[in-house]
C-alpha cells in the first residue's frame, strides 16, 4: 500500500461515510429500507455537474444537488405514507424513475467536469496538503460539519420525534407525533445527504455518470453494519462515528483486495476477495468476546 | 476444540490481512528491484470482449517492440468490475506506484485516471473511447485512440445488403456515452438518406432481448453500435434476428463471430495495437504529433452461416475486402 | 367531559369477515370520573379505547372532547387531550430510546416540536425529580435504554409520562394484566394515586370484576358493542361481585371471565 492509495481510500471512504450517515437515518433510525439512494447518489452528481457546467458557483451547485436529493426522498416517503405503498417498493420505484431523470438532467449519460471549478479548488484550496492530498482535509472538514448537523438535529425535539416514530410508531402517535410527517422529513434529510455525497464524488473524480449509483445501498449498508460490528453504538454520537469508520474501512478492504494479485488471484476475483475479507471483519465482535472471556 | 480452531483461524486471517495492508509494498518494489524497469499500468472498467481485445492488442504491440513483461518492462492490470468507485480507487493505487505510462481502457476508466495522471505528471494513454473531446480527455500529456465510426458509411454498408432499406432499429443502452453519440450521428445520417431510425433501449443486458423483440416485425434491419450492454447480450439479439429472419448489423468483429450478419468496423485488436504503439513512443521519448488518433482501417466482416440462413448472397461490391467468418461455437 | 354518541365501528365492511365491534354505543364521561369497563371478549372494550384515542375512526357517530368534535381526528391530533397506557409494557414506550428520552417525548406531547434541544439540563433535572417521586430508583437510570427495564418499571414510567402534559382523559387498557401479581398491585396502587393527585378523568379496562368494583367511581359493562350496565355512587358501593356475575350470567357465557371471579 502506498501513500496515494491510502489517501485515495481515505478520501473515498469519507465521501461514502456521508452516504452511510444518510442510510443510518433511514434504515436504522426510521426503520425504513430506502432504496432511493441508488438513484439519489447519481442525482446529486448530475445536478451538481450540470449546474457547474452551466456557470453556477460550485457551492450553490452542491446545495442545489442536496435539494434535489431531499425532493427524491420526499417523493419516496409520500408514496409510502400517503399511497400506502410498501416501503421497499416505494424506494425502488423512485430509484428507477431517477435513472431517466438523471439522463434528462445531464442530457447524456456521462458529463465530464475536469478543469471546471469545484468547491475544492474554489473554496478549500487553502486546506490542501501539498504532496499528500488536496482533498483529505477539506473532506474531513465537510464530513465533520455534516456529522455534527446530523448529531445536533437528532438531539432536538424534532429529531427525538423522528427516532420515536421509527422505534414505536403507535406510541409516537399517542405522544402527538405525526409519524407520516416524520418519515417524510427523515427520508428528505437522508437523501439530501446521499445527494451531497454524489455531488462531492463528481467534483473529486471529475465526472458524473448515470450508472454510478448501482449498488450504493449495498455499500452503505455494508459500511453501517461493519461500523456497528467494530464500535459500540449506544449513543447517537457513537453510531455516527461508526458510520464513518465503517465506510472508510470498507474502502480499505477493497484496497487490500486490489493488492492481492500476488497470490495468483486475478483482477476478476476482486469482488470475491472483498466479500471474504468482509466476512472476516464481521467476526471481530465474536473475537473480542472470546478474548474477554479468556482473561 | 472446534471453537478454538475457529477463533485461531479467524485471528490469523485477520492478522494476515492487516499486516498485508500495512506492509505490502511488493507491487511498488517489483519495479525498483531491478535497475529501473519501466512500469505501465492498465485500468479497465469491466471484463468485456471488445475491451479485452484492445488490451490484448496493446500488450502485443508492446511485445513486438521488445517490451516483455517481467524482463524489460513491468505491466500491472486492474479491472473495476463495472464499479466506478472501485475504478477511482484503482486510479489512486496505480498512480502511487509511479508508473511511466498510465493506460485507461474505456471512457470511465480514462476519466478516473485523468486527474491523478495530470497531478502527478504521468502521461496517459486511452483507448476504447468514442468521443474523447466530450469526455474532456484533452491535454498535452494525454494521448489515445478514438473508435468513433464514420456513420454515413455504415448506412452505405447496410444498403449493400439491403438495397431498398427503409427502416432500421438500433439497439443500445442510453446510459453509455459512446452509444448516445453514435445514435445521434446516425439519426442525422438517416434523415439525409430518408431512412427511419427506430431506437430500442436496453438499460442492462437482461433487457436486450425484450428490446429487440419489440421492434422485430417493423423494421428492415437491426443495427448495434459499439455498445457494451448490447454487445454483451449479442447472442439474444442474434436469436431474435434469426427467428424474424432479419439482417443484423454490428460494429465489431466479435459480434459477427457470434452470429451477426455483418459489420463494418475496426479490428479491436488493431486499435489496441495502435494504443500500444503510442505507449512505446512515449517510453522512447519520441514526439507524438496528434494526441488523438481516429483514422483507422475499416474492415468488413461477414458471417457465412448467417448469410446462408437469410438466403442472401454476398454483395458483389464487397468481394475484395470482405473477411468471411464462420460462426464461433 | 367526553361524550360518545351512537358510535358504530365496523371492521372489514362488506366482506365475509365483517364484524360490528361497536354497535351504537353512547356514553358520557364526566370530568373527574374514574370509569372501569368490563365485558366479555369481543364486547368492544379495546375498540372503545382505541376509538376514544383515535387509533380507530368510527364508521358513524360522534365523539366530543369538551366542545371539540374529534370523531375523525387522527390519534396524534388528539394527543393533547388523550393519554394512554397500554397492556403491553413494550407498546407504551420506545425500547431503543433511554428513560430520559421517553420522558422528554412525553413532556412535549400535543405540542409542536421544533429545533429546541430535547434534553436540556433543566429538563433532565425535572425528569430526575419526577422519577425519584416514584421511589423505584429510576432517577439513577436516566440514560438506560427503556428495553432494559422490567415490565413493572416501564408501566410505572408510562403512567408518569401520561401525566406530564395536560390531558382530558387517561385511558388504561388492562395495563396490569401482563405483570406478576406483586408488580400488578404496585402499578394499580400507583395508578390510583396519580389519578387522585392530578384529579384526572380516567377510563380503565379490566378483566377482574373485583377490581372493577374496588377501583374507580363508576362501572360500565359492555356486550356486543353497546353499554348494557352502568352503575355509580352508592348503588355501586353496595354491589358485590356475585351481583355482577348474575348480571353477566344473563348475557354472557365467557368461561374465563366467570372462572376468574371468586
Amino acid at each position: 500500500m502506498n501513500v496515494i492509495q491510502f489517501t485515495g481510500a481515505l478520501e473515498l471512504g469519507l465521501i461514502y461515510s456521508i452516504v452511510a450517515m444518510g442510510i443510518y437515518l433511514s434504515f436504522r433510525t426510521l426503520q425504513f429500507p430506502d432504496l432511493t439512494v441508488d438513484g439519489s447518489f447519481p442525482l446529486g452528481a448530475a445536478i451538481c455537474a450540470s449546474c457547474i457546467l452551466y456557470g453556477m458557483h460550485p457551492l450553490t451547485a452542491t446545495l442545489v444537488a442536496m435539494l434535489g436529493g431531499a425532493l427524491s426522498g420526499f417523493i419516496t416517503a409520500l408514496m409510502a405514507t400517503r399511497l400506502k405503498m410498501l416501503n421497499l417498493l416505494a424506494g425502488i420505484l423512485t430509484m428507477i424513475a431517477l435513472y431517466s431523470i438523471n439522463l434528462r438532467i445531464m442530457g447524456r449519460p456521462n458529463m465530464a467536469l475536469s478543469g471546471e471549478k469545484t468547491i475544492f479548488n474554489e473554496f478549500f484550496s487553502c486546506f490542501a496538503i501539498p504532496s499528500v492530498s488536496t482533498l483529505l482535509l477539506p473532506l474531513l472538514i465537510i464530513v465533520t460539519i455534516v456529522g455534527l448537523i446530523a448529531l445536533l438535529f437528532l438531539r432536538t425535539e424534532l429529531g427525538l420525534g423522528l427516532r420515536a416514530a421509527g422505534s414505536n410508531a403507535k406510541m409516537a402517535r399517542a405522544k402527538g407525533i405525526n409519524d407520516q410527517r416524520m418519515i417524510q422529513l427523515g427520508l428528505s434529510v437522508s437523501n439530501a445527504y446521499v445527494a451531497l455525497a454524489g455531488a462531492l464524488f463528481a467534483q473529486t473524480q471529475g465526472f458524473a455518470d448515470v450508472s454510478m449509483g448501482t449498488g450504493t445501498i449495498v455499500y452503505a449498508l455494508a459500511a453501517v453494519i461493519l461500523g456497528e460490528a467494530l464500535l459500540p453504538t449506544r449513543t447517537i454520537k457513537q453510531a455516527l462515528l461508526a458510520c464513518v469508520l465503517g465506510a472508510i474501512l470498507y474502502r480499505f478492504v477493497i484496497s487490500i483486495a486490489l493488492n492481492s494479485n500476488e497470490f495468483g488471484l486475478q483482477a476478476s476475483d476482486l469482488n470475491l476477495v472483498t466479500a471474504v475479507i468482509m466476512v472476516l471483519a464481521m467476526q471481530v465482535p465474536a473475537l473480542k468476546r472470546h478474548f474477554k472471556v479468556m482473561n | 476444540m472446534k471453537k478454538n480452531l475457529k477463533i485461531i483461524l479467524i485471528s490469523v486471517s485477520l492478522a494476515a490481512c492487516i499486516s498485508f495492508f500495512l506492509f505490502n509494498k511488493t507491487s511498488d518494489t517489483a519495479a525498483s528491484s531491478q535497475p529501473h524497469l519501466p512500469l505501465i499500468s492498465l485500468s479497465q472498467i469491466i471484463g468485456h470482449r471488445s475491451l479485452d481485445e484492445e488490451r490484448r492488442g496493446l500488450l502485443d504491440a508492446l511485445k513486438s517492440a521488445g517490451y516483455i513483461d517481467g524482463k524489460t518492462i513491468k505491466i500491472t492490470y486492474q479491472n473495476a468490475q463495472g464499479n466506478l468507485a472501485t475504478a477511482a480507487q484503482i486510479a489512486k493505487m496505480q498512480a502511487g506506484q509511479s508508473p511511466d505510462v498510465m493506460v485507461g481502457i474505456s471512457t470511465p476508466s480514462a476519466q478516473t485516471l485523468l486527474s491523478v495522471a495530470t497531478s502527478h505528471a504521468i502521461p496517459l494513454v486511452f483507448t476504447a473511447v468514442t468521443n474523447p473531446v466530450d469526455a474532456k480527455l484533452v491535454n498535452d500529456n494525454v494521448f489515445g485512440v478514438s473508435d468513433a465510426l464514420p456513420l454515413a458509411s455504415q448506412i452505405a454498408h447496410m444498403r449493400e445488403f439491403i438495397p431498398n432499406l427503409k427502416t432500421i432499429c438500433v439497439i443500445y443502452n442510453a446510459g453509455e456515452l459512446n452509444s448516445t453519440h453514435v445514435v445521434r450521428a446516425l439519426n442525422i445520417a438517416c434523415e439525409k438518406e430518408n431512412i427511419v431510425l427506430i431506437p430500442a433501449i436496453a438499460a442492462k443486458t437482461s433487457d436486450v432481448a425484450a428490446a429487440a423483440q419489440s421492434l422485430a416485425g417493423r423494421v428492415d434491419a437491426i443495427y448495434v453500435p459499439n455498445d457494451n450492454t448490447a454487445v454483451s447480450a449479442m447472442a439474444s439479439i442474434v436469436q431474435v434476428a434469426s427467428s424474424a429472419k432479419l439482417p443484423l448489423f454490428a460494429s465489431d468483429m466479435g459480434s459477427v463471430e457470434n452470429g451477426a450478419l455483418a459489420a463494418r468496423g475496426y479490428d479491436r485488436f488493431q486499435l489496441g495495437q495502435k494504443a500500444g504503439a503510442l505507449v512505446v513512443r512515449i517510453l522512447r521519448h519520441e514526439k507524438i504529433e496528434k494526441n488523438i488518433d481516429n483514422s483507422h482501417d475499416l474492415h468488413v466482416y461477414v458471417n457465412e452461416k448467417t448469410l446462408k440462413m437469410l438466403g442472401m448472397d454476398l454483395p458483389k461490391s464487397l468481394n475484395k475486402d470482405v473477411i468471411l467468418i464462420g460462426t464461433r461455437k | 367531559m367526553i361524550t360518545l354518541t351512537d358510535i358504530h365501528v365496523v371492521f372489514s365492511p362488506g366482506t365475509i369477515r365483517e364484524r360490528k365491534a361497536l354497535n351504537g354505543l353512547s356514553l358520557v364521561i364526566e370530568e373527574g370520573e374514574f370509569l372501569t369497563v368490563i365485558g366479555s371478549n369481543g364486547a368492544g372494550k379495546s375498540t372503545l379505547l382505541n376509538t376514544i384515542a383515535g387509533e380507530i375512526l368510527p364508521t358513524s357517530g360522534t365523539i366530543m372532547i369538551d366542545d371539540d368534535d374529534v370523531s375523525q381526528k387522527e390519534s396524534f391530533a388528539r394527543a393533547n387531550s388523550v393519554a394512554r397506557v397500554f397492556q403491553d409494557p413494550l407498546a407504551g414506550t420506545c425500547g431503543d430510546l433511554t428513560v430520559a428520552e421517553n420522558m422528554a417525548l412525553a413532556t412535549a406531547r400535543g405540542q409542536s416540536r421544533g429545533f429546541k434541544k430535547a434534553l436540556s439540563k433543566a429538563r433532565r433535572e425535572s425528569i430526575r425529580a419526577m422519577l425519584s417521586a416514584l421511589k423505584l430508583g429510576l432517577e439513577l437510570r436516566l440514560d438506560t435504554p427503556m428495553a432494559a427495564l422490567s415490565g413493572g418499571q416501564r408501566q410505572a414510567i408510562s403512567l408518569l409520562m401520561a401525566t406530564l402534559s395536560p390531558l382530558k382523559i387517561l385511558l388504561l387498557d388492562e395495563h396490569t394484566s401482563a405483570l406478576d401479581p406483586k408488580t400488578a398491585a404496585f402499578v394499580m396502587e400507583l395508578s390510583q394515586q396519580i389519578i387522585r393527585e392530578h384529579k384526572l378523568t380516567a377510563l380503565m379496562v379490566t378483566h377482574s370484576l373485583q377490581q372493577a368494583l374496588d377501583v374507580g367511581t363508576r362501572t360500565v359493562m359492555l356486550h356486543e358493542g353497546r353499554v348494557i350496565f352502568d352503575i355509580r355512587g352508592e348503588e355501586r358501593a353496595a354491589l358485590t361481585v356475585k351481583d355482577l356475575l348474575s348480571q353477566f350470567g344473563k348475557n354472557v357465557d365467557d368461561d374465563r371471565l366467570l372462572l376468574q371471579q371468586g
